[in-house]
């Protein structure tokens, strides 16, 4: 199965931090890596569309956390989060990495990608068939009668 | 004018002390966690993320916690926070056609493509405080199973068109506007309002603006201060939406987060001019959070202000871009009232001085006018 970059680096975006620190151990072998940027906290401004799809305006920002790491002096890993956890940014730049080096790629595409990607499934479903349970028919009804 | 004053150092870090105490409470009753504020309490979470502007469940959370729950203060505690951190760059538009729906009704129409999704709502709830004697309805949903298997996804994937879509496309309601190539999205948290301000500057400010202060405005507009006519709630959506971003270091779009939002599209009707046919106008509120409240009152505001536009009529609160705009924003409104508590003293011996010589002068006149009536 092929997988795309950029679907990796939100399934480790998003994953439970904890998920990742378990296969950090599960590698066993020591892996080096050097921070490039960061970890670091910052903000995103999130931008939307007036009326959905007229000119730009500005909603908010978020916090979010970045890191940049060399991973065996030749991967360049980058990790975004949501939020302030700076361990986790730098996790997930890490996993970049070593999902680019094929030394690790498929061993980690055949146990952790699955494993988020099972846990992101999940927790979709859950939200989608909530929202499935609530769904409404409206009757208008006829007076008089 | 507020002039410095020096001393009472013990006295206020003993005032410290004192708030901590009373924000902790009695040490045999344990002190609320952080998951339980963000779990239990979600919907001041929301507002708190809005009105500080920042989209951060951790910082909202130990702002509550930290604010005894006062939401104002926790807001300010929040856009406080903002500021010591660096931004890096910005996300692209998020595309709410494509939100994962928790909730969406529509006012106007029964039947709508992707239909009417209640979603988690007091709407129909009896509004009885569940006291206790009796099982409360939150014990009841953990016994159920999360995900059983019973239950079965729907065609939940139907896309849901937007219901002013299919009033553009029935042509009751012009298309709005694109965005017109290289246009500048101006930010007010890097440059200070400036009047009259861009729909985009309007719709920033309203979306940090106070939940209250925007629910009272559009509320006096339907009672006729500004609006002449009933509007309909032409589609309201509350769920997530992904914040997509190009980082400069790989140069392509990664997706970052998922966000809960909530929008609104508010319909008026538009008997037309002579320059403008008749039809329907939509007005629009986009919030951080789940708050229907703060996200109608945005849409019915928008509209009234994008009207006050073209008509330049300014008679009532609600249609002006200044009444608004200038004090919605409750961080601003809270610290101008409440700087009051400041110490005045040196002003207000001067206006006592004041007063002595204007009361003296009038004492004087009313004695001369009495002495020459008699």
């Amino acid at each position: 199965m092929q997988m795309k970059r950029e679907s990796w680096i939100w399934l480790l975006g998003s994953a439970d931090p904890a998920d990742l620190e378990s296969a950090l151990e599960e590698l066993k072998d020591h892996c080096e890596f050097v921070c490039i940027v960061g970890p670091e906290t910052g903000m995103l401004m999130v931008q939307a569309k007036a009326d959905g799809s007229g000119s730009r305006f500005n909603i908010g920002e978020m916090t979010v956390s970045k890191c940049i790491l060399e991973v065996k002096g030749k991967y360049l890993g980058t990790g975004w989060v949501m939020g302030s956890d700076l361990r986790h940014a730098e996790l997930a730049a890490l996993f970049d990495g070593l999902l680019q080096d094929p030394d690790h790629h498929d061993r980690l595409m055949a146990t952790l990608i699955p494993r988020l990607e099972e846990k992101q499934r999940l927790k979709t479903d859950i939200l989608l068939k909530d929202a499935s349970d609530t769904k409404v028919e409206f009757f208008t009804l006829k007076r008089g009668e | 004018m507020y002039v410095a004053v020096k001393g009472g150092e013990t006295a206020v870090k003993n005032s410290r002390k004192l708030v901590a105490k009373a924000r902790r409470g009695p040490k045999e009753i344990p002190e609320i966690r952080p998951e339980q504020i963000e779990h239990q309490l979600g919907l001041a979470v929301d507002r708190v993320m809005a009105e500080g502007a920042l989209y951060d469940k951790k910082a909202a959370v130990k702002a509550i916690q930290q604010s005894q729950g006062d939401l104002v203060e926790a807001g300010f505690l929040v856009r406080a926070f903002r500021t010591t951190l660096k931004r890096f760059g910005n996300s692209r538009p998020v595309d709410t056609e494509k939100m994962q729906v928790l909730r969406r009704v529509s006012g106007a129409f029964k039947d709508i493509p992707g239909g009417q999704i209640l979603g988690p709502t007091y709407d129909y709830t009896h509004r009885l405080i569940e006291f206790g004697d009796e099982p409360d309805t939150a014990q009841q949903v953990l016994r159920e199973p999360e995900g059983s298997n019973d239950r079965t996804i729907s065609e939940n994937r139907v896309p849901m068109t937007r219901v002013v879509d299919i009033l553009i496309r029935q042509g009751v309601m012009q298309q709005g506007q694109g965005e017109l190539i290289g246009e500048k999205t101006e930010d007010l948290t890097r440059q200070p309002l400036k009047l009259p301000a861009k729909r985009s500057i309007r719709l920033q400010a309203m979306a940090r603006g106070d939940e209250g202060f925007l629910l009272g405005s559009a509320y006096s507009l339907q009672r006729g201060f500004g609006l002449d006519r009933h509007p309909f709630l032409g589609e309201l959506r509350v769920g997530f939406v992904e914040v997509m971003v190009t980082p400069p270091e790989l140069g392509f779009e990664i997706k970052v987060g998922e966000i809960k939002v909530t929008e609104c599209f508010m319909i008026n009707r538009n008997n037309g001019t002579k320059q403008d046919a008749p039809g329907f106008e939509s007005g629009y509120g986009l919030v951080f959070g789940q708050n229907e409240r703060k996200a109608m009152s945005v849409s019915l505001l928008d509209r009234s202000l994008q009207n006050s536009e073209k008509d330049t009529d300014e008679k009532y609160p609600a249609r002006s871009q200044e009444f608004i705009l200038s004090h919605c924003d409750n961080v601003e409104s809270s610290g101008f009232v409440q700087h009051l508590k400041l110490p005045h003293y040196v002003d207000f011996q001067s206006e006592l001085i004041s007063i002595r010589s204007l009361q003296k002068k009038y004492r004087k006149n009313r004695k001369k006018n009495n002495a020459a009536d008699l």
